[in-house]
């Protein structure tokens, strides 16, 4: 699993080093004293999910599809089991490094501990997961059941991109409460901020990703890609 | 002897297409000549002996063992060129043999690079760069590297143009003509695999409909051209009749039945010429849709 994992980061080093680089030059924008407020580490995150969503995951997803790469890796002496187990890993070292840098960012910048601000986070790491894992799952759906292809494919686009949308804009208003009238998105706005939560957003993930690795593990149906 | 391929009562369904129930081996050494129509099949089973897709009912075996998705110990002894030829696009052609070495433990740098100049493979060129004929080398190159002891060629040079498709089969037949490793080679162009192939096996709409040895076929198929006043019916062994006039022309599938019985019915000016392998094929094909 490793000596695969090693190879895609080396194949797509470039693609880190472009990630890399924009994370590190808002980081240290929003590091100036100037932004010392409660926005920055929002502001951080709202960078975070819109470069996720709208760089870097039709990157990697054109790469992937594309290039055709799962139908070779799954020609190698590898274990479906093994390579389900490897696309997961890859997934949850990515999400939980973009987690991480918030944790940092968070930590250097407040020096009193705001519990809520924690979950509000944790919340919107797992929003990432969810909207992550519902592409890859609707996009292996849509080559299983080859006859809803193009029907799914469109579904799982304007989803995960109304989600990105919707996770973003959350992002913005949770920090602005004032404006919000709604009953529905306040009640919301405030599970976000509580361990209930993000608990419930953690389970919610958790299950997303349970049914990924299903689907992974049973990636076979869904190679021949023509 | 374990078989190189045990295929037993294997049925693959798709919503518009079933292949099989069928059965199917491969003595280690021998080539197997896998031949249909598009649509036939052929793919499809390649993709279940590879593992890339699962089988519905039945088994299949590599060397005697099973081709789990779950097991590994089966792909050491496979090589494989679809006719998809997928890499690391980014990555120059030698990178990606170097990804490659690293997950078989019988690599051999220097077959590679024996293949590579008999060939003519751009090393360094990128992936996405390479031309189709050279696409083709890369793969076969990469199925090559490991020795495997089956090799199943799933139309490899479907799409190459005359000139590169003869150029990569002259020298892939040279360096497959050692005759140490099974192969399997699906084809709708019989005369690709014609100088290479032992036997032949002929599937049309998922089912396997005839299997024979290359030369048994070449010696008993005969076109016969005779001459005879009237019409002629039930024809021993007859798979195609044409009349003009007093001329006829049959192709038989036993054309010694067939002589038999035209001598005794009295027919004038007998003559037989062999078929090609190719023509052979069409009318095995044609008989069975």
């Amino acid at each position: 699993m490793l000596k695969l994992f090693f190879s895609e980061w080396r194949y797509n080093r470039n693609l880190a080093i472009f990630e890399g680089v924009s994370y590190l030059s808002v980081f240290i924008f929003l590091m100036r004293d100037e932004y010392n407020n409660y926005n920055d580490v929002f502001a951080f995150m709202m960078f975070s999910m819109f470069f996720c969503f709208f760089i870097m995951f039709p990157i990697s997803a054109r790469r992937s599809i594309g290039e055709k790469r799962p139908r070779l890796e799954a020609l190698l002496p590898i274990s479906v089991k093994t390579l389900g187990q490897y696309y997961l890993f890859g997934l949850i070292l990515y999400n939980s490094s973009i987690f991480i840098l918030w944790i940092i960012f968070y930590l250097i910048k407040y020096t009193q501990p705001e519990p809520g601000l924690i979950w509000t986070m944790l919340s919107f790491s797992m929003h990432i997961y969810i909207i992550f894992l519902l592409a890859a799952i609707g996009g292996q759906y849509g080559h299983y059941f080859k006859k809803f292809r193009g029907i799914v494919a469109w579904l799982t686009f304007i989803s995960s991109v109304s989600l990105g949308i919707f996770s973003i804009s959350t992002v913005k208003l949770t920090y602005s409460m004032k404006s919000i009238e709604s009953p529905w998105l306040k009640t919301y706005l405030n599970l976000i901020k509580s361990p209930s939560g993000a608990l419930f957003m953690i389970l919610l993930a958790g299950l997303m990703l349970f049914l990924f690795y299903k689907l992974h593990v049973n990636r076979k149906y869904y190679l021949i890609i023509k | 002897m374990t078989k190189a391929i045990e295929i037993k009562e294997v049925i693959k369904t798709y919503p518009d297409f079933k292949l099989g129930p069928f059965n199917l081996d491969l003595e280690p050494g021998k080539v197997l000549a896998y031949i249909g129509p598009n649509g036939a099949g052929k793919s499809t089973t390649m993709h279940c002996l590879t593992g890339l897709v699962e089988v519905d009912q039945g088994s299949m075996k590599i060397f005697g063992k099973e081709n789990k998705p779950d097991r590994t110990d089966w792909k050491f002894d496979l090589g494989y060129v679809g006719d998809v030829h997928v890499f690391y696009e980014k990555w120059t052609a030698e990178e990606n043999l170097k990804l490659l070495k690293k997950f078989y433990p019988n690599w051999s740098d220097s077959l590679v690079n024996n293949l590579a100049d008999r060939f003519r493979l751009p090393l360094k060129k990128k992936a996405k760069d390479l031309s189709s004929g050279n696409r083709v080398k890369l793969s076969l190159i990469l199925a090559l590297a490991h020795s495997p002891k089956l090799l199943l060629l799933d139309e490899p040079t479907s799409g190459l143009d005359p000139v590169a498709r003869k150029e990569v089969l002259d020298t892939l037949f040279e360096i497959l003509e050692d005759g140490n490793r099974a192969i399997l080679y699906s084809t709708h162009v019989l005369s690709d695999i014609e100088r290479l192939a032992d036997e032949l096996a002929f599937l049309v709409d998922g089912q396997l409909i005839v299997r024979n040895e290359k030369d048994e076929l070449t010696e008993s198929w005969r076109r016969i051209s005779f001459q005879f006043k009237g019409p002629l019916a039930g024809i021993s062994s007859a798979v195609s009749y044409t009349a003009d006039d007093v001329d006829h022309q049959i192709i038989s599938r036993n054309y010694k039945d067939t002589m038999h019985h035209l001598q005794e019915t009295g027919a004038q000016n007998i003559h037989k010429t062999r078929l090609s392998i190719d023509e052979i094929a069409v009318e095995i094909m044609k008989e069975k849709m």
